[in-house]
């Protein structure tokens, strides 16, 4: 279900910031940069809790935790 | 053959995390967080086959339930609070990581205690 393709999926993310980060530069609108990043950080967030919800859900019903 | 994709993606998250390392690094301690998540779904799979068969054969055999299932979920825990610290550690707070840790023996002691108790009352009983 999950695979290596999810990493390269964030690390392209991570690329994607970086590079939309720099044209900004040229393009003297440094304010939005925080923008961009703030963007690319949640979405990754978003992707990750997801992970970690899956997670900790089998870990429930499997060994009755919490 | 869970063992080479374990590998396969320990590798690859690391050969990422380098290179995002100097460009965006925030992004690659999360891929880091992300790889090891990866690795521990699969381990999660492989965990819940061992912990089905024991349970199938604790029944069988007639076995004590309650303590199987207290066993089972110590292991649980420490599967949870391994897991939590490693992401503490992976940002760099060392000490959050170790309160984790800390709070997870607690809450383990926690879980044991009935044990402990039927244990006492066990030995009050034999003298």
């Amino acid at each position: 279900m999950f695979g290596i393709d999810i990493i390269f999926r964030i690390a392209g993310i991570g690329i994607i910031i970086a590079i939309v980060n720099q044209i900004l530069k040229k393009v003297d609108r440094e304010e939005i940069t925080t923008l961009t990043t703030l963007a690319g950080v949640i979405i990754v967030l978003l992707m990750v809790l997801d992970m970690i919800s899956q997670l900790f859900s089998t870990l429930r019903n499997m060994f009755g935790l919490f | 053959m869970e063992i080479i994709k374990i590998c396969i993606i320990g590798v690859v998250t690391a050969f990422c995390v380098l290179v995002l390392k100097d460009v965006r690094s925030d992004v690659a301690t999360l891929l880091s967080i992300v790889g090891g998540l990866l690795i521990m779904l699969i381990v999660v799979d492989m965990l819940t086959g061992i912990v089905t068969i024991f349970t199938a054969i604790a029944n069988e055999a007639g076995l004590g339930g309650e303590f199987l299932s207290i066993i089972i979920k110590i292991v649980g825990l420490g599967f949870v609070i391994d897991f939590c610290a490693g992401i503490c550690e992976d940002t760099g707070n060392k000490n959050l990581s170790e309160k984790v840790i800390l709070g997870g023996k607690i809450a383990i002691m926690f879980v044991s205690l009935p044990i402990v108790s039927s244990l006492f009352h066990l030995i009050v009983d034999l003298l």
